[in-house]
């Protein structure tokens, strides 16, 4: 039963220590600004017709799936305020953060784990160079800028893709109407809720696909395998940490 | 930093890796002094890639000590390595080159990245295009790895180890996996580094080949080619490793005349 | 090296996408701080309730539906007395100050069951719009406890006139008074039973012919009879059609016709010599002692009549003896018998002859 806990346990243990190295060296030299300018294209322009075509279709979703409910309590007028609200606090930045998971988080360790297991990790180490620094650090600051970012925009196009189903597709409502009960049903809290996710996200996508990286061992077996198993466990952690954060964001 | 002239550049005192039943190097001790070649064996899995990353700082000895120019660096932590390191080159197995850089950025990756060096950026072509014409690849600044074969690979990797004029080589298995006629190229440079360059070599192989190589020839620059000796090169020595244990520590006649079956395997007769 | 140029793509890339997202942002926060243009100056009202029902800060403010501004801020006014307990400080465009007249009033109001509550002001008549800084009255919204409340005593009389039909039922439920007795006492049903059980055998005597009745229901030869009358009848129609028998020249000849209407003239002329007064009948009409004599008469009818109830002559023997009504009374109630006598065999008595003329 032990031996069962300790696989799992060690692999935190490294990731904290992972975490903690690339952390504190975000404030310190040397900052490798081209990897992080070419690891933002990568991952945040890269990322956006995912994330747009998601966010739209998440947002076209809801108001389908909504427009039954809200006509049976003759409600169809909040279309609008349920979309926007659905969207910008919990849909878009989750939907946003699991497709960057499934993009990046599993590139970032496939990309690092196809070095180590070629020994360039070695070697980038044998010649004077941390690869925290200059691997990790910028996937991490490239991450924790675009996403919130990414996310902006799929709210946005969320809310559009709502617009159209709602009033062009469903006529349950007018343009006006739904633009105006989506911006006035957003607050500040949403807002904040809605941009300090997808950087907590962020910060655990990449920091679990690096760790899963430079971790790997086995050649081209292992890399496959850590690949997948960074999707999955970055994956997880934005379901769970959503609802933590969703949770002190309520009682608050 | 200290220039123990005299002194062994690379002392391993009683070096253990590993854990309880897994113990991948037992008590491993060997000295290795300045300008002298040190050659290892052993079967895969004995323990000579542990060995070399130890006395690169990438693993750390679960116990024992590693002295390196004279410093003890067993519990240094990375930041200090970096510094030792500057002094070390390395040839990984396969070459260890960085896939996405160029051959030129990957050569020139020393001189620009470790701190200690401090080289002037006007000066790391230069030093790159010589080094590659040490190792007679000169042409290929623009390419990248994937478009070499391995042998070239390999020569790239030698090129960059040397960039820094290094004093202490290591070489990690430079002939696995190349065709005799590649893998004496690759050994025919590696004299021509120690020869030339009087750079304290460390090689692990399986090849006896690889010992001999070494053991018996020189590098002869008027002919651009090796030279065979009279009797072998000083300060050659051998070290063979045996599930992680010293099986045999010597000079190259005793290597020779060792009857130790696990021994005798790697040499030639 | 190539790589600066790819790094400065990339930058480019990065900066195009991070502005468009910025932009949103911003244009989000932008509507966020409060509907409101910035650019226009705000007004501030002020209303005192009682109760603030939970209303929160930027909840709207509407001038008959339309909205028009929002709450700012929701306190306690330090006020004693509960009426002005809550301060409500409203924010407001300057632009709608000038439709609020001042004496406007402020209420909750919702938009449906489920809706947001939000405070609706009613337009006033007054001239003067209201100043910025004013105050404006709040009217006592009776909040749905408050309905509650003043429903009890009408709950209250419900209940005593619910106990007392309680009471009744109980009484009926008991087989008390005659419904009581309708609804619980048996002896009732026990008649009604055994009448219908008479009935019952009445009619399956008449189902199976038997009595006139059911021989009426059942026989045949009744029947026959009856068509054969039809039949007769319908020659008898017949020949009255034809002009035959005294009926039938009745219907049919034009003569009686002719002599009726030389009748009719004849009677004209006689009414019109009437009226003038000619004639016996005429002067019953218009002479007046006729009237004078019948007055008399009357006088004496009145003095027999007395006389009669008086018991004299012979009439008023009827009228007062006792004994006449005795013989009848005793007749009925041979005749009751009789029936009695009917119902236990009804053969002696029934025999329905029809016979047309």
């Amino acid at each position: 039963m032990l031996e069962l806990l300790k696989a799992p346990i060690l692999t935190f243990q490294e990731f904290v220590l992972l975490s903690g190295r690339a952390v504190r060296g975000i404030f310190r030299k040397p900052y490798y600004w081209d990897d992080v300018f070419l690891q933002m294209d990568l991952i945040g322009v890269g990322s956006l017709p995912v994330v747009i075509l998601t966010g739209f279709f998440s947002g076209a979703v809801m108001a389908l799936q909504m427009s039954r409910a809200l006509q049976k309590y003759g409600a169809t007028s909040q279309v609008g305020m349920i979309v926007a609200i659905t969207l910008v606090r919990e849909m878009g930045p989750v939907l946003t953060a699991l497709m960057v998971a499934g993009r990046n988080s599993s590139g970032m360790a496939s990309e690092l784990g196809s070095m180590k297991v070629t020994e360039q990790i070695d070697a980038m180490r044998a010649l004077g160079t941390d690869p925290i620094m200059k691997l990790v650090k910028p996937r991490l600051l490239a991450t924790a800028f675009v996403l919130p970012l990414l996310t902006v925009l799929a709210d946005f196009v969320g809310l559009v893709g709502g617009y159209l189903v709602a009033c062009k597709m469903l006529h349950l409502t007018t343009s006006s109407e739904y633009w105006s009960s989506a911006w006035q049903a957003i607050e500040y809290d949403d807002i904040a809720q809605g941009l300090l996710k997808p950087f907590v996200f962020a910060i655990v996508l990449s920091l679990v696909g690096c760790h899963y990286g430079m971790r790997t061992k086995g050649g081209t077996q292992g890399v496959g395998r850590a690949t997948t198993q960074a999707v999955v466990v970055a994956s997880v952690w934005v379901v769970v940490l959503t609802f933590i954060i969703g949770r002190v964001f309520v009682t608050m | 930093m200290e220039q123990t002239d005299a002194g062994p550049i690379l002392i391993f005192r009683n070096v253990s890796f590993g854990f309880d039943d897994n113990l991948v190097l037992r008590d491993v001790s060997f000295e290795l002094t300045r300008g002298a070649t040190l050659i290892i064996h052993g079967a895969a899995g004995s323990g000579k890639t542990v060995l070399l990353k130890i006395a690169l700082g990438l693993l750390r000895p679960t116990s024992g000590r590693v002295i390196l120019f004279g410093l003890d660096v067993t519990e240094y932590t990375e930041q200090q390595w970096f510094d030792v390191r500057s002094r070390i080159g390395v040839l990984f197995q396969e070459g260890g080159l960085f896939d996405s850089f160029s051959i030129e950025d990957n050569v020139g990756y020393p001189l620009v990245n470790q701190p200690l060096l401090q080289v002037p950026p006007e000066e790391v072509a230069p030093r790159v295009e010589q080094s590659l014409e040490f190792v007679e690849l000169g042409h290929t600044l623009e390419k990248f790895p994937s478009e070499l074969s391995g042998g070239m690979r390999r020569r790239v990797g030698i090129a960059r180890a040397i960039v820094t004029q290094p004093e202490l080589m290591l070489y990690d298995s430079p002939t696995a996996g190349l065709d005799p006629i590649t893998a004496n190229t690759i050994m025919a440079l590696i004299v021509k580094g120690r020869d030339m360059r009087h750079a304290t070599t460390l090689i692990v192989t399986h090849r006896h080949q690889d010992g001999e190589i070494l053991e018996r020839y020189r590098w002869d620059d008027s002919i651009g080619g090796l030279q065979k000796l009279e009797g072998v090169s000083a300060g050659t020595r051998y070290l063979v490793l045996e599930d992680g244990r010293i099986a045999f520590l010597g000079s190259p006649a005793e290597f020779d005349a060792c009857n130790d079956p696990h021994v005798a395997q790697f040499s030639s007769r | 090296m190539a790589a600066s140029n790819k790094v400065g793509w990339a930058q480019l890339r990065v900066g195009l996408m991070s502005l468009a997202a910025l932009m949103i942002l911003a244009f989000l926060i932008f509507l966020l701080t409060g509907a409101d243009n910035p650019f226009e100056t705000k007004s501030y009202l002020y209303t005192y309730m009682s109760d603030s029902a939970a209303l929160s800060e930027g909840s709207a403010v509407r001038l008959n539906g339309i909205l028009i501004g929002k709450v700012k801020t929701v306190e306690l006014s330090g006020d004693k007395s509960n009426a002005r307990a809550i301060r409500m400080k409203l924010q407001l465009e300057e632009r709608y100050l000038a439709l609020v007249p001042n004496d406007s009033v402020i209420a909750f109001s919702a938009e449906n069951v489920l809706g947001a509550k939000f405070l609706n002001i009613k337009r006033g008549i007054s001239p003067t719009p209201i100043q910025g800084g004013g105050e404006l009255r709040a009217r006592d919204e009776k909040d749905f406890l408050e309905i509650m409340q003043s429903a009890m005593p009408l709950l209250e009389s419900l209940q005593s006139i619910l106990g007392r039909i309680d009471k009744v039922v109980a009484q009926v439920e008991s087989g008390q008074g005659s419904i009581g007795k309708l609804l619980y006492d048996p002896s009732i049903y026990t008649r009604v039973d055994s009448m219908l059980g008479d009935v019952q055998k009445v009619t399956r005597a008449l189902s199976e012919g038997k009595g006139t009745a059911g021989r009426l229901l059942y026989d045949e030869s009744l029947y026959d009879d009856l068509h054969r009358t039809l039949s007769r009848l319908d020659d008898l129609a017949a020949g009255l059609q034809r002009g035959e028998g005294t009926a039938g020249k009745l219907l049919k000849d034009p003569a009686l016709y002719d002599d009726l209407r030389k009748t009719s003239v004849e009677l004209r002329t006689m009414i019109a010599e009437l009226n003038a007064g000619k004639g016996t009948a005429g002067k019953l009409l218009k002479d007046d002692t006729l009237h004078k004599r019948l007055l008399a008469t009357l006088d004496n009818l009145n003095g027999t009549v007395d006389k009669i109830n008086a018991g004299q002559g012979t009439i008023g023997q009827l009228m007062v003896n006792p004994a006449l009504y005795e013989n009848l009374t005793a007749t009925a109630a041979e005749v009751q018998a009789m029936m009695k006598d009917f119902r236990a065999n009804p053969k002696k008595f029934l025999t329905i002859q029809l016979k047309l003329f």
